[in-house]
């Protein structure tokens, strides 16, 4: 799926600007990493292009059309088409590993089917390969809340593998996995996301990862693209420049900038 | 040696007071008066009536009396309680605010307000006429019987499972629904996927305790004629016979323990 920003941006309903004028081009199969530091907005800018908030300003595409003039039930149809990964995958605790994986494609199910495959899993051989990949499939079987919080992010990218999306996204996918896990966990995932065609982006707070294993680099801060070039073109004066801390480095500018209070 | 006076103790006194003044006028209009235990003829009277608690009525007709009468009240209970799931049920989906499109940032719709403010409303009147007036209404309208207790349980438990029900669904957390429903499924998707496998044990337990009440409920149901052993208490209340009354409430005793029992069993298994 290509995509395609044209100075969007997205505000908080309490105020706060998460992301200001965007331009952004995707093409069909592209995979991109998006860094940058806390704050940046990474995670709205993976949900706005996920259709789950509305950019406030310019123009989003997806695809060949923009979502937000849909009918609710064809951006309903659209978004089964997206699968997000989350940072902590929100499974209910008591769910089985095998049902949360096949929830991925309840948007591609009728009621009727997703109620019977609550009774009894239908597709485990579905579940089983998705799981495999991400060596996780001895634990077709077991609840979520007996995995620990490495695990639970493996099960949440086997769901959006299961759901075979077109949009891939995914928000700090390996965030509570050890560098080596996580490595081979986003092998697993790029090469997942080449073999569909699927489009990929993920937000990744170790740089080292995303220049390894990214062909196409995001730089995001305070909401505004920073750099947007290949791998290899990626100089570390830019990430030094992206990750630098104002506050920290020279204390005399927090002077001319008073400190933002957070809203919760 | 002068310790300090205890500064509660006047105020303790003073609504200690005004409590008694309050209740008396209570206890002289509803004609509370302990003297009528000691009115000789009424002593008589009850003391003949316990006399004849024991030995308890066991002979082999009326046994099996009331062996049929614990298994129509047991079946009404469980009959009512069934009923009142299938009525409760699609209110709470319809009326919880845990599947409302509003809490999604998806199309923003009030119409979702007006088809749940009236069945609220329903809920509210279901649940707000106690079960006995239920069963006094049925008694008239299908006639003296089990049929008429299962229906009042229906309609009564039917509005406190709805409100129930609803309240558990918004009570556990919402991101896995959330998530789904931003991955393409329906709500009712949603709801088996996102909200069930936590609110399930919830449910269940709640159904039980429910069903617990029910069969307490039907027993009194049935003293106004709407069948099971509630019915032959009453019957037998009226014909002073003493052994059957013992007898009956025995065994509704041991009916009650019984589902206790297993009630705290299902429970016990099922929140762990």
């Amino acid at each position: 799926m290509q995509l395609q920003l044209s100075g969007v941006g997205f505000t908080h309903a309490d105020g706060h600007v998460a992301l200001r004028e965007l331009h952004l081009q995707v093409a069909q199969g592209e995979q991109i990493a998006i860094i940058g530091p806390s704050g940046a907005g990474k995670t709205s800018l993976l949900r706005l292009l996920g259709c789950q908030i509305k950019p406030s300003l310019g123009q989003f595409q997806l695809g060949t059309q923009q979502p937000w003039q849909h009918s609710p039930r064809a951006l309903r149809a659209l978004r089964s088409r997206i699968g997000l990964i989350h940072q902590q995958p929100p499974l209910p605790p008591k769910q089985r590993v095998i049902t949360a994986v096949l929830a991925g494609r309840l948007g591609q199910w009728s009621l009727l089917h997703s109620l019977r495959n609550l009774l009894s899993p239908q597709d485990r051989q579905g579940a089983e390969t998705a799981l495999a990949r991400l060596d996780l499939a001895d634990k077709l079987f077991q609840r979520c809340d007996q995995l620990s919080g490495g695990q639970l992010q493996r099960v949440g990218i086997a769901r959006v593998l299961y759901q075979q999306a077109e949009l891939m996204l995914a928000d700090e996918p390996v965030s509570a996995m050890d560098p080596h896990l996580a490595q081979h966990t986003l092998r697993s995932l790029c090469a997942a996301a080449a073999e569909q065609g699927s489009t990929l982006l993920a937000s990744l707070h170790t740089v080292d990862l995303a220049l390894a294993l990214f062909p196409r680099i995001i730089g995001l801060r305070d909401g505004r693209i920073q750099f947007d070039l290949p791998a290899q073109a990626v100089s570390p004066e830019q990430l030094s420049a992206l990750y630098a801390n104002e506050r920290l480095a020279s204390p005399a500018s927090t002077a001319l900038n008073p400190l933002r209070i957070a809203r919760c | 040696m002068n310790t300090p006076r205890d500064p509660a103790s006047l105020p303790r006194l003073l609504i200690s007071m005004v409590a008694l003044l309050l209740l008396w006028p209570g206890l002289t209009l509803s004609e509370f008066n302990p003297g009528v235990w000691f009115a000789a003829d009424n002593r008589a009277t009850i003391a003949g009536f316990l006399a004849d608690f024991w030995p308890l009525a066991h002979d082999a007709d009326f046994l099996r009396l009331v062996a049929r009468a614990t298994l129509e009240t047991l079946a009404m209970a469980t009959a009512g309680t069934a009923l009142a799931f299938l009525i409760g049920l699609p209110l709470a989906l319809i009326v919880t605010q845990a599947l409302s499109r509003r809490q999604f940032s998806g199309a923003r719709t009030s119409a979702g307000s007006f088809i749940r403010a009236p069945l609220r409303l329903l809920l509210v009147i279901l649940r707000s006429v106690p079960e006995i007036v239920w069963a006094l209404l049925f008694v008239r309208a299908v006639g003296l019987g089990p049929t008429a207790g299962v229906l009042a349980i229906a309609l009564s438990y039917g509005g406190m499972l709805g409100k129930v029900y609803a309240e558990i669904f918004e009570s556990v957390d919402a991101k896995p629904a959330r998530a789904l429903l931003a991955a393409g499924s329906s709500r009712l998707q949603a709801f088996g996927y996102g909200v069930l496998p936590s609110a399930a044990p919830e449910l269940v337990s709640y159904s039980v305790y429910r069903w617990e009440c029910a069969l307490r409920a039907s027993v009194v149901m049935g003293i106004v004629g709407a069948g099971g052993l509630g019915q032959q208490v009453e019957l037998s209340l009226r014909l002073f016979a003493g052994a059957e009354v013992a007898s009956l409430l025995l065994a509704f005793v041991l009916l009650v323990a019984l589902a206790d029992g297993l009630s705290r069993l299902l429970r016990k298994a099922l929140l762990t």
